[in-house]
């Protein structure tokens, strides 16, 4: 007979107290899915940093702008999407997918830097559909 | 439905949104000034962009504007509605698809950005040289005279080569009216459906070849049926003409604007009218309205249709009152009995028994200047007793005299417009802003609005000049603000070199971004430049633009702060509304970037009207400084005539005396220029410093140099200037020194990269630290002043095969203006270096025909003696075959010489001609007898001794180099590079790799790696690059080297070497760092390790001269792939876009690529194990 291990935390119920931490073993769907399947109750996933959405989003406007409207021949170097899938919106849609892919607790991890950043990722996270953000 | 809008675009765009609505498929191919054309085009079918039919057109890359015809041709003759777009040598390269397509009545447009035909020189900029040359194929020729026409005639062109069956060639002029920004109503797509007529688009298709109906086209006639053939589609020539008046009488029904083949403006009764056809027509308008209402009576006709040349309807549309034509060319036709249009209007003229009289003259060449002014000179000329005829306006032709005077300014403009004029920096983003400004008035307001972009020659510090006008009526000046109201000089260092408050009028409004503030900028301004503020009377505004940026984190670009204040001082929007538009503007560029990009540009908008102060202006000049000269004043005299005039932009004023008849300009002349455009230059330890070089080697500009010298080579030496003891076990007791030129130094930082040498004190030092350039400047002047000074080493005391002793050999390669970090110059400086006082240069068109070539300056240089690189450009396709010509030449010039000497002096035969030229010892020698023949020979009064004086210094041994980018070797020049490696000739052909077309703005070429973002590959490029070494080894008789200058600095010389030694074909693939791999160039020696290291660029070298014996020709000089693929390549933003574009597709292709590597490894190994049959 399996022993009965749920329990709560902070409101939420577990089948399990065994929660992985945030880690890059939450990168990917399928460990996601590993995890629950060897009896994780939740599973946190790896954070979220401000100061890296930040760092990623002067890197791509550097690398764009370096270079542009500085000669007759070449006004641009690159084509530009519509839209790019930066950091926070591939985050948002990884928890998204790991909502669909599991029914373990999807636990979101935010590093903020700022009092504004703490806030601004923390509602589209709720917004995406975690359970909780850490 | 009228769905129109107003939209601000220039005029590529508003031909290409017509084309790709309107067509099926599209075949392209980048070339300047039409290339946007394609890229929209490409773009729009990425986004899914429908045409009017629902369905998203085809468009395809090409290797060539030939590849590009064809396949059009291929196109239509299946039945598709089918476009390209296209220039200058691009509109040639087609012109046998030209014939083939209107001799087989077919439907279809091409778009031209007419350009300039090479011919004494390259030029980008724009004239009807090109389409002049086709006006013979039987293509009908419709000319846009601006951004608005540009659109509308796009779309009458599309819809009369549907009823009429002639293709259509339609023009627009290259820059003026492709890159000039305007508001304009755009058509909706109701207009496009009510235009073309779906019956004529289903003829049209079921004329396409089909197994279910089939003919044969493309057939061979005999002498019996070819003429009645050729003469049979007369009728559709004859056709023509009303078919397109009347889509453009169905188009100013449907849409208000009215267009005829030929347009007269001006007095009903005018006796002097003008005939021209493009932008200028627009100008010649506006100036006989302006004189018109001064009491002349000046006419103008416009001529739209230019072929089929409707005669009757030209006579018709010229007032009855007519006396005097004056036809305007925008080409020039030598020998000819006068310019193409002139003739067809003589012609027109004689046939309809007229006495008019008619003269012709040539206008704005290669985008020259065509302005008020000089309209009224031509008007004036014409009001001549005895006309100057076959003229010239706009230039002063001191030789044969055929240019017209031309006066003073007149001022034609409509009162309200307002005209802007700002100098910014490329990197300063400027133009980027001013770009937005003119979006934000034009759609923002009921205001017309126009802007233009002047950018100088250099790739990197370039000065750009942007000239905005905006106003209640609709503005006709298609040519640069001479009398601004406002200025703005957003860098401060221009005061001293540019006079920027020229085109200031009085009373203007002037904005200097500045560190010095209020109260203390006026000292510290040029005193020409506090001369003219007084004289004009103007306002002075000052922002510390710079400082407000830091503090925004927008580093060194002020564009969205010092448009900020554009708006609050020229009041064209209330101030709130005005910051409003601007941080909608920065969302609309910028969000996509993401939330921090924004937030700092807000931030910097938001800080930028507390830093705006006005400055109380003296009523006179007081400054003791001045604005320093173009060049030294000890530069050489075509220098300070010519050169310094054009870096000083004022090369309009220089008479045709002034400059070389037939395209050949002194070499080494960007040495006198002395930019300054670095903020921060490197600065030598020599304590540390253990002498590598390898800062020398990597310098992309040659503004880092080593010498060794004697003691005694010290005295005199500025204070400062610092030697140490020579590592060198040949220079015993000599000394080293290190030196940089302050004042030529991009400020890249890739030599503090390379130096392998960190402080044992400070880790972060090394033997070479980048220092603030303002206070180092005038000692480092002085520095390299004197180093230039101390003797070149002895070429003949170093070891080439060491790249340390390469780097002490002179480069004469020096202060291009290539971009910051450049991966392809430190190339071509090693080539000149080691081979450049024997070497001849062929270099295809692109970046490094640019910055090697571009007036004002040239980087190739000589040495003392006078020797050094001769080099030219022909072509961008035919350089292969271009260089072979430079061997076969040599060749016979080399056999014919040797045949004379053993005529003329048989007891020098053994000597000079079978002398070791292997050695830079032996090449002196060489040299010391081939004078010693010649000298020999100076007092032979014979033909033949004659001869073999003028021939003789080919006996000295020739280095031929054959250079360009991948775009030329990979693409479009690929069959003659190909042929030209089979030729066995003794040929170097060096491909400066950067993987993309870097020249013309980032497309897709062969070499464009598995799962890299380019232009016209915006979703990835799907397949392998093409292993352009693996095909010439094939041959197994080409010497092939890929190399990596920042993976294996020692592989790279010995290659060049060994290349070079080899007697037959080499090629060297060289990996080359670029902007358009997206990221600080100051790492491109780092990742190109990682290239190697993943995998992604081996290093080998493939030499026939092993197989000889049954060795093994390939040697690999990397290890096995040791890191993985993507450490490389997320380095990059070409690779990296894709993950933030399409996460699932760049996840494919990278594993994709890292196959790739797996696979070519295993051959590459494959290839060391296995001697390759058939050698030699």
């Amino acid at each position: 007979m399996t022993p009965d291990l749920s329990t709560t935390y902070l409101g939420l119920p577990l089948s399990s107290p065994l929660v992985p931490s945030a880690s890059p073993l939450s990168r990917s769907l399928d460990t996601i899915r590993r995890m629950e399947d060897a009896g994780a109750g939740a599973v946190v996933l790896h954070s979220l940093f401000e100061e890296q959405i930040e760092f990623e989003s002067h890197i791509l406007d550097r690398s764009l702008s370096t270079g542009t409207n500085s000669h007759w021949e070449s006004a641009t170097y690159y084509p530009e999407p519509e839209q790019f899938t930066l950091a926070p919106d591939q985050y948002l849609e990884h928890i998204r997918a790991a909502k669909a892919a599991v029914g373990i607790p999807i636990v979101a991890s935010l590093n903020g830097v700022s009092a504004g950043g703490w806030l601004k990722y923390a509602r589209l996270i709720e917004q995406a559909g975690p359970t909780r953000s850490s | 439905m009228n769905d129109r809008t107003f939209v601000t675009v220039d005029g590529n765009e508003a031909a290409a949104y017509v084309a790709h609505k309107l067509s099926e498929v599209i075949a392209i191919y980048p070339i300047t000034p039409s290339s946007t054309m394609g890229e929209l085009a490409d773009q729009w079918t990425a986004e899914h962009h429908t045409n009017i039919w629902g369905s998203t057109p085809h468009v395809a890359e090409m290797q060539s504007e030939g590849g590009a015809a064809g396949a059009v041709h291929g196109a239509l003759q299946s039945g598709s509605l089918t476009t390209t777009f296209t220039a200058s040598q691009g509109l040639l390269l087609m012109i046998p698809n030209l014939y083939k397509i209107a001799g087989e009545l077919t439907s279809t447009v091409f778009h031209v950005a007419a350009r300039t035909i090479a011919t004494q020189a390259l030029s980008i900029f724009g004239d009807h040289s090109d389409v002049m040359a086709v006006r013979q194929t039987g293509w009908a020729m419709l000319a846009s005279a601006s951004v608005q026409e540009a659109q509308d005639l796009a779309l009458i062109a599309h819809a009369a080569t549907l009823r009429a069956r002639v293709p259509f060639i339609h023009f627009f002029d290259g820059f003026r009216t492709s890159h000039e920004v305007m508001k304009i109503e755009r058509l909706g797509e109701a207009d496009l459906r009510a235009m073309i007529d779906d019956d004529l688009v289903r003829a049209h298709r079921l004329r396409g070849l089909s197994p279910d109906r089939p003919v044969v086209r493309g057939t061979a006639h005999n002498p019996d049926t070819f003429f009645q053939a050729r003469e049979a589609s007369n009728s559709f020539y004859d056709a023509c003409p009303q078919i397109v008046q009347d889509e453009m009488d169905r188009f100013s029904v449907l849409v208000g604007r009215d267009y005829h083949l030929f347009d007269y403006f001006g007095d009903d009764h005018a006796e002097r009218v003008i005939v021209i056809m493009g932008s200028g027509g627009e100008t010649v308008r506006e100036t006989a309205r302006a004189l018109n209402c001064g009491g002349e009576r000046l006419g103008v006709l416009q001529v739209r249709l230019y072929r089929p040349f409707a005669a009757d309807r030209l006579i018709a549309a010229l007032p009855p009152s007519v006396r005097s034509i004056a036809v305007l060319d925008r080409t020039k036709e030598p020998g000819s009995a006068g310019e193409p249009l002139y003739q067809d209007v003589v012609t027109a003229i004689h046939e309809a028994g007229l006495a008019t009289h008619v003269i012709g003259g040539r206008y704005g060449l290669s985008s020259k200047e065509f302005t008020p002014p000089m309209v009224r000179a031509v008007y004036d000329n014409l009001s001549q007793a005895e006309p100057k005829k076959h003229f010239t306006v706009g230039i002063n032709d001191d030789v044969t005299h055929s240019s017209l005077l031309v006066d003073e300014a007149v001022d034609v403009e409509p009162r309200g417009t307002v005209r802007c004029v700002f100098y910014g920096l490329g990197a300063d983003g400027t133009v980027g802003a001013n770009k937005n400004s003119i979006k934000i008035i034009g759609e923002g307001t009921d205001l017309y609005t126009q802007g233009y972009f002047v950018y100088d020659s250099k790739k990197s510090g370039s000065v750009t000049v942007s000239h905005l006008r905006f106003g209640p009526e609709p503005i006709h000046a298609p040519y640069l603000i001479d009398q601004a109201d406002f200025v703005a000089c957003h860098q401060f260092g221009f005061l001293e070199r540019l006079a920027v408050l020229d085109c200031a009028r009085t009373g203007a409004t002037f904005l200097i971004n500045s560190p010095f503030g209020a109260e203390q900028v006026w000292d510290h301004l040029p005193r020409q430049v506090q001369a003219a503020i007084a004289s004009k009377h103007l306002r002075f505004y000052v922002i510390d633009g710079n400082t407000v940026a830091g503090e925004a984190g927008m580093g060194g670009r002020v564009n969205t702060i010092m448009q900020t204040c554009f708006f609050a001082l020229s009041g064209v929007l209330p101030r709130e509304q005005a910051v409003g538009a601007i941080k909608h503007a920065i969302e609309k560029t910028y969000g996509k970037r993401g939330e921090a990009v924004v937030q700092r540009n807000f931030a910097a908008v938001d800080a930028a009207l507390a830093h705006l102060s006005e400055v109380n202006v003296p009523a006179q000049a007081t400054s003791t400084l001045l604005m320093r000269p173009s060049v030294p004043r000890e530069a050489p005299e075509f220098v300070q005539n010519v050169t310094a005039v054009m870096i000083a932009g004022h090369g309009d004023d220089l008479a045709v005396s002034a400059l070389p008849a037939d395209g050949s300009y002194p070499s080494g002349t960007t040495r006198w220029e002395k930019r300054n455009i670095a903020l921060e230059i490197p600065e030598w330890d020599p304590a540390i410093c253990i002498q590598c070089d390898k800062c020398v080697l990597v310098c992309p500009h040659a503004v880092i140099r080593a010498k060794i010298l004697e003691p005694a080579h010290l005295n005199g030496a500025p204070e400062g200037f610092h030697a140490r003891p020579a590592r060198w076990k040949e220079f015993v007791d000599s000394l080293y020194t290190l030196q940089v030129a302050p004042e030529d130094c991009t400020g890249c930082g890739l030599c503090v990269e390379a130096c392998p040498v960190k402080s044992k004190s400070d880790s972060s030092r090394k033997a070479i630290n980048m220092v603030p350039q303002p206070a180092r400047r005038a000692q480092q002047a002085a520095n390299w002043d004197f180093f230039l000074g101390l003797p070149e080493v002895d070429r003949a005391r170093l070891s080439f095969n060491s790249m340390k002793d390469s780097q002490l050999l002179q480069p004469l390669f020096e202060f291009s203006g290539a971009c910051a970090g450049c991966g392809e110059t430190p190339y071509l400086k090693l080539l000149s270096q080691l081979f450049g006082d024997r070497a001849l240069l062929a270099n295809a068109t692109g970046c490094s025909s640019i910055y090697g070539g571009n007036l004002p300056t040239t980087p190739w240089a000589k040495n003392l003696d006078g020797r050094g690189p001769a080099w030219s450009n022909s072509l961008f396709e035919d350089n292969a075959e271009f260089g072979l010509g430079f061997r076969m030449t040599l060749d016979k010039q080399t056999e014919y010489a040797g045949e004379l000497v053993r005529r003329l002096t048989p007891e020098l035969a053994d000597d000079v001609l079978h002398a070791d030229q292997s050695t830079p010892t032996g090449i002196y020698a060489q040299r010391e007898r081939v004078a010693q023949l010649k000298q020999q020979l100076s007092d032979v009064d014979l033909p033949a001794a004659r001869d073999l004086v003028s021939l003789a210094d080919v006996l000295v041994r020739r280095s031929v180099w054959i250079v360009g980018g991948d775009g030329w070797a990979y693409d479009i020049g690929y069959g003659g590079l190909d042929h030209v490696l089979a030729s066995g000739r003794n040929v170097n052909v060096l491909v400066l790799d950067t993987e993309v077309y870097s020249n013309t703005g980032g497309q897709m070429s062969k070499a464009t790696p598995r799962g890299a973002v380019a232009k016209f590959a915006a979703a990835g490029k799907n397949l392998a690059k093409k292993d352009l070494g693996l095909l010439a080894m094939s041959y197994g008789n080409i010497y092939v080297g890929r190399i990596a200058m920042g993976a294996n600095d020692a592989q790279t010389v010995r290659t060049f070497l060994e290349a070079e030694s080899y007697d037959g074909p080499s090629l060297i693939i060289a990996y080359s760092p670029c902007i358009a791999h997206g990221y600080d160039l100051r790492h491109g020696l780092e990742q190109q390790k990682k290239a190697t290291l993943s995998g992604h660029w081996p290093l080998y070298r493939f030499d026939p001269r092993l197989a000889v014996d049954g060795g093994q020709p390939f040697q690999l000089d990397s290890k096995p792939p040791s890191i993985p693929l993507e450490d490389y390549m997320y380095a990059e933003t070409r690779y990296r876009m894709l993950t933030q574009s399409d996460p699932a597709e760049a996840r494919r292709l990278l594993g994709l690529a890292q196959q790739d590597v797996r696979d070519r490894w295993q051959r590459y190994e494959q290839m060391t194990k296995h001697v390759e049959g058939n050698i030699r």
